[in-house]
């Protein structure tokens, strides 16, 4: 395993990718990132952009199951995670999976469940595990959550918690597609796409789960020179520190903007992490993790104005600027 | 040397050529340059149209010229007893040009790699083999070592600075209507634009306030600055390159991090030299590589290894070796070097070198030192005796009179004999000079003119040098000196022969124009040289006369003024009192420069008549050249030598226009304004005009109810209460409003906090519900309680 392997991979799978999700480069590279991060990612965006799609291709090309689940009002924690069946015949209560136990999970609009229900969802994301009645039961890995928001209700949604979305690695805003990429979904359509029936396509399986776990540890052990760690935490400091925040990045944040560092330095052959990494993934990985004063709010500034000020104020590592 | 062919003369002036004539032969046969004189063609018989010279050249015959009859002293026949008292001893002319010439800072002499233009080819002529027929004989001729080098090679690009004046002149000269009503008519126009430009300039401003006030508007961006100053270039220029030497040196003691390092900065440096990167600590080599490669694509490719390379020494943890190093190196040098920088750099670059080439002096100071120039004039005149210099002093202080000044001398004053007088520290005060010697890239403007003939009312000398053409002889400002012309004068073909290329022909009938270049003075003094002299006396002088006659001797006595026409009147003559001594100012004219040029000083013979034209005159000696129109008396002076006022003036109107617009802050030191926000009333009102959108007026009553409600309870420490009775009887006596009216609106108050979920209400509804809000608030505010806080 060496970087410019990971680099083949990676390329390999993006463009395996791209063969069923037109556009949508940034969201599709997020998720690899996030795929090879061992995170769960959160996906706010209108509906009809494919975002199911994406899983079922990813689920495919990474030979990982896939599994989604449609977030309402009434969904029950045992339908998140299961629970135990009182089995009449055998007269036993018998565990069943709810679909969490899956390695890839579409949660879609998570904000329409109840808390109750989030949170069970969110437990099995940072335990890897589930609890029921006692009884823990691990998940597979790898796991992967791709969570969505539609951010045009607000009536009747249940936003999830700034302290639960610190769970989300990444949380990546997405936007309808332009012309050129629209028309290209109707030209692939046309031409006989049928989202319903991957098989057809004749998708490849880059790898496995198992390789996929295997790079997933691969990636952490990319270099981090100290000034780049340096770097790291001055931006996340600064989210603490930043006059129209009202809380800041935890060290969560940190370590999420380190790991994915590591991840695309890899996926662009480098055994190194450098700047840039850092600075072209903070706005994915920071924009959920911090909350802005009210006023700050009022006055329609958004996280993602906040962390580009920050960005601009926080000296690059070996800079050559006095 | 030329000689202005006199038209035909009357009695008077014949009579007094012809005495001079006479008085010059003898002078001369005293001399001892009888011989060569006796060989001159000014005593000869002249030739006919069509004789030719000793050389086959073809002598023609001016017009109406006096045969045999030569008009001026030839100058070599100036006895010594009767020179000027003041007069310079006599040197040795040829040593001091073979020193002159030996310097080897002269580059003609001893640089072989100079160049030479056509113009100045022509002195080749004279002095080799090209033309054998015009040779002149090599033991005249001074030696100059790198002379024949110069002359084998072929002529460069013309260089030569006074057709480059010329030509300026000539394309840039714009001759402003004379007429009173076109220039009053001009005036009005000028006044009118400036007042029309006044009122839109308010008018912009305005506007741009209003802009600036409105938030609604759409903002005006900043326009980015992206002009590279000559000063940046060069500091830029002058990082690159030590960086560079920073990272050789670094690399040389084996810290090739450190080398690599500074050899990016390099680069970057430079990218950032020519407005395409800036370089900020909060960016990084990634958006660089998006910055440049954007508008120069071509670059990506080294750019991007180059930046991979340095990323690998800055962060990969690994040491950077010398391969890497020496990877860096040669892409920065190649990146630097490559041809897209440097056409990128190309433009600033020309701009820096064009800025040099205008700035004054550079093409005259190359022109100076030319075989064409006058450069080496000074040194030799020094060397021979004189006083000489280089005049730096304005022209125009010739008029006052150096005794108003302390210890001031004046022209003709005994001198010390102590070479260097005129660069004493008294310089300021120091003597005039005894002559000035104007050579053709002296600009002497009208003011300057008026000075030099008040001071040649103190009978010092002038000796104008004109340029290669004849336009370049001040005939017009010549007049004003009572220099006649007598039939040759610009666009007067009669009289004038063309000067035949190369050579002296000083025949007495012909006059040399120097249209076509040189003119070498190399058979001077055989055939001998004479000018046109005319004498100014005192104010005690007839009455100025357009035609001036020639003083006949130079012993000093008193000019026959009752028998010379054209001198100086003065009106105001005394004529009880005997006349003082007449010292006379003499003005000799040279129709070209060559007489004056560096190489004239090959020749001994050209070095002798110029030395005998001024030792005659005096020590003191000032070549005026191009420097003395560049100096300046004071800032005002400065300005309006340099031609920059029309554009100090535009910048003084566009300040004052500035002023104007911008009024009184304009140009004070103010703060940055600090950024607005809004103030929190304004997003209240915000939301109350959402909720009136909304049709939830009504709810917004219910809430600011039962705020004011919880308010006035706490203001009146009945926090905590249910009763109203108790309230509004605390309120009403406090505002003094009617207790009815203060618990009529307290219980609607408390019922609109407790009622339902509003509906959507009608209009009217929601203004009845805005009235009782002003009236709960109205209470507040009786209170001393401010609902707004500032």
């Amino acid at each position: 395993m060496n970087a410019v392997e990971f680099q083949s991979l990676f390329e390999r799978v993006r463009a395996e990718i791209a063969r069923a999700i037109v556009g949508q480069t940034d969201l599709v590279e997020h998720v690899l990132l996030a795929a090879f991060s061992r995170g769960h990612v959160l996906i706010e965006g209108p509906p009809g952009l494919g975002k199911t799609l994406l899983v079922r291709v990813l689920g495919q090309v990474l030979g990982c199951d896939s599994r989604r689940i449609q977030f309402t009002p009434d969904l029950m924690p045992s339908d998140v995670t299961g629970g135990n069946v009182f089995q009449q015949q055998r007269g036993v209560f018998e565990f069943q999976k709810g679909p969490v136990f899956t390695q890839l999970l579409l949660a879609d609009e998570i904000n329409r469940a109840p808390a109750k229900t989030q949170s069970a969802l969110l437990e099995a994301m940072q335990e890897q595990s589930v609890t029921i009645d006692g009884q823990t039961r691990a998940l597979p890995t790898p796991f992967l959550v791709l969570a969505t928001q539609n951010p045009i209700e607000s009536q009747g949604t249940y936003p999830l918690p700034e302290a639960q979305l610190d769970r989300f690695l990444f949380k990546i805003e997405v936007a309808a597609p332009g012309r050129e990429v629209e028309r290209a979904i109707l030209a692939n359509h046309l031409a006989g796409f049928d989202p319903s029936s991957l098989d057809r396509m004749g998708l490849v399986k880059v790898l496995d789960h198992q390789s996929l776990h295997a790079w997933q540890h691969w990636t952490r052990t990319v270099t981090v020179d100290p000034s780049v760690l340096d770097y790291i935490t001055n931006i996340v400091a600064a989210t603490r520190e930043h006059g129209s925040v009202f809380f800041g990045a935890s060290p969560r944040g940190s370590l999420a903007l380190l790991f994915t560092a590591q991840t695309r330095a890899a996926s662009q052959g480098r055994t190194f992490v450098i700047p840039d990494d850092v600075k072209v993934l903070a706005p994915a990985v920071l924009r959920h993790r911090i909350g802005l004063e009210p006023d700050a709010e009022i006055e329609g500034l958004r996280p993602d104005d906040v962390i580009a000020a920050i960005l601009r104020d926080v000296r690059v590592p070996a800079t050559v600027a006095v | 040397m030329i000689r202005r062919c006199p038209s035909p003369l009357g009695a008077r002036q014949l009579a007094a050529v012809s005495l001079r004539a006479v008085t010059g032969i003898l002078l001369l046969l005293l001399s001892g340059f009888g011989p060569g004189l006796l060989e001159t063609p000014c005593l000869a018989a002249p030739p006919s149209a069509t004789a030719r010279d000793a050389l086959g050249l073809p002598l023609a015959l001016p017009a109406g010229l006096p045969h045999g009859l030569p008009f001026g002293l030839p100058i070599g026949l100036r006895p010594e007893t009767a020179a000027s008292p003041h007069a310079l001893k006599p040197g040795n002319a040829k040593s001091a040009a073979m020193k002159t010439l030996h310097d080897p800072r002269v580059p003609f002499c001893h640089r072989e790699a100079t160049v030479i233009d056509e113009d100045m080819h022509a002195w080749c002529d004279v002095t080799l083999e090209r033309n054998p027929s015009r040779r002149v004989s090599s033991p005249d001729v001074l030696p100059c070592p790198a002379w024949k080098a110069i002359c084998a090679r072929p002529p460069g690009k013309a260089t030569k600075l006074l057709h480059h004046q010329e030509e300026q002149e000539v394309s840039e000269s714009f001759a402003f209507p004379s007429h009173p009503a076109v220039a009053w008519i001009l005036r009005f126009l000028l006044v009118a634009l400036v007042l029309a430009l006044i009122v839109v300039l308010l008018r912009l401003g305005r506007v741009s306030s209003e802009r600036a006030s409105n938030p609604d508007l759409p903002g005006q961006g900043e326009p980015m600055a992206d002009r590279l100053a000559q000063e940046r270039l060069q500091q830029v220029e002058t990082d690159v390159q030590r960086l560079l030497a920073r990272a050789a040196a670094a690399a040389a003691a084996g810290h090739f991090s450190s080398a690599c390092n500074d050899a990016y900065a390099a680069l970057l440096r430079r990218l950032e030299g020519l407005g395409l990167w800036q370089v900020e600590p909060h960016l990084t080599n990634g958006d660089m590589l998006r910055a440049v490669t954007r508008p120069k694509p071509a670059l990506e490719p080294e750019l991007k290894a180059l930046v991979r390379d340095i990323e690998i020494v800055q962060f990969s943890q690994e040491p950077a070796s010398r391969e890497r190093f020496e990877s860096v190196w040669e892409r920065v040098q190649h990146l630097l070097r490559q041809g897209l920088v440097l056409w990128l750099m190309s433009f600033p670059a020309l701009f820096l070198l064009g800025s040099c080439s205008c700035q004054p002096g550079g093409d005259a100071d190359q022109w100076n030192e030319s075989p064409s120039g006058h450069a080496d004039w000074v040194p030799f005149l020094n060397e021979y005796g004189f006083d000489a210099r280089e005049r730096v002093a304005p022209l125009h202080r010739l008029a006052e009179k150096p005794d108003q000044k302390k210890g001031g001398h004046t022209a003709g004053a005994p001198h010390d004999g102590k070479k260097g007088h005129h660069g004493t520290k008294t310089d300021k005060v120091a003597a005039e000079p005894d002559a000035l010697i104007l050579l053709p890239t002296a600009r002497v403007d009208e003011t300057e003119w008026k000075a030099i003939e008040h001071w040649l009312l103190r009978a010092p000398h002038l000796l104008v040098v004109a340029g290669p053409s004849r336009e370049r002889v001040p005939w017009k400002q010549l007049e004003g000196l009572d220099v006649a012309q007598e039939g040759v004068g610009p666009g007067d073909a009669e009289g004038v022969v063309a000067g035949v290329k190369h050579v002296i022909r000083l025949p007495h009938t012909r006059t040399l124009q120097g249209t076509s270049g040189s003119v070498a003075l190399a058979f001077f003094p055989r055939q001998g040289v004479y000018g046109r002299r005319i004498t100014l006396p005192l104010a005690e002088a007839a009455e100025k006369d357009s035609d001036v006659d020639v003083r006949a001797e130079h012993d000093g006595t008193e000019h026959g003024s009752e028998q010379a026409e054209g001198h100086h009147g003065d009106e105001d003559d005394d004529d009880d009192e005997p006349p003082a001594p007449v010292r006379t100012s003499e003005v000799l004219v040279l129709a070209d420069d060559d007489l004056f040029a560096n190489a004239s000083l090959m020749f001994p013979d050209n070095a002798r008549a110029a030395t005998e034209i001024l030792r005659q005159w005096g020590p003191r000696v000032e070549l005026v050249t191009d420097v003395a129109s560049l100096v300046a008396d004071s800032p005002a002076q400065a300005v309006q030598r340099s031609g920059f006022g029309p554009a100090f003036l535009q910048l003084a109107l566009l300040l004052l226009l500035a002023f104007i617009a911008r009024g009184a802050i304009f140009g004070t030191p103010r703060d940055l304004p600090e950024p607005s926000r809004r103030a929190f009333v304004e997003h209240v009102r915000a939301i109350g005009a959402l909720y009136q959108r909304a049709g939830h007026a009504r709810r917004a009553m219910q809430v600011f109810a039962s705020f004011v409600v919880e308010r006035l309870r706490a203001r009146h420490g009945m926090a905590g209460g249910r009763s109203l009775s108790s309230l509004a009887e605390a309120v009403a006596a406090r505002t003094g409003q009617p207790l009815g009216h203060v618990m009529g609106l307290l219980v609607e108050a408390r019922g609109a906090g407790t009622a339902p979920a509003a509906e959507e209400g009608s209009s009217s509804e929601d203004k009845e519900a805005l009235a009782r809000l002003r009236e709960l608030a109205s209470l507040l505010q009786e209170k001393g309680d401010t609902i707004e806080r500032r």
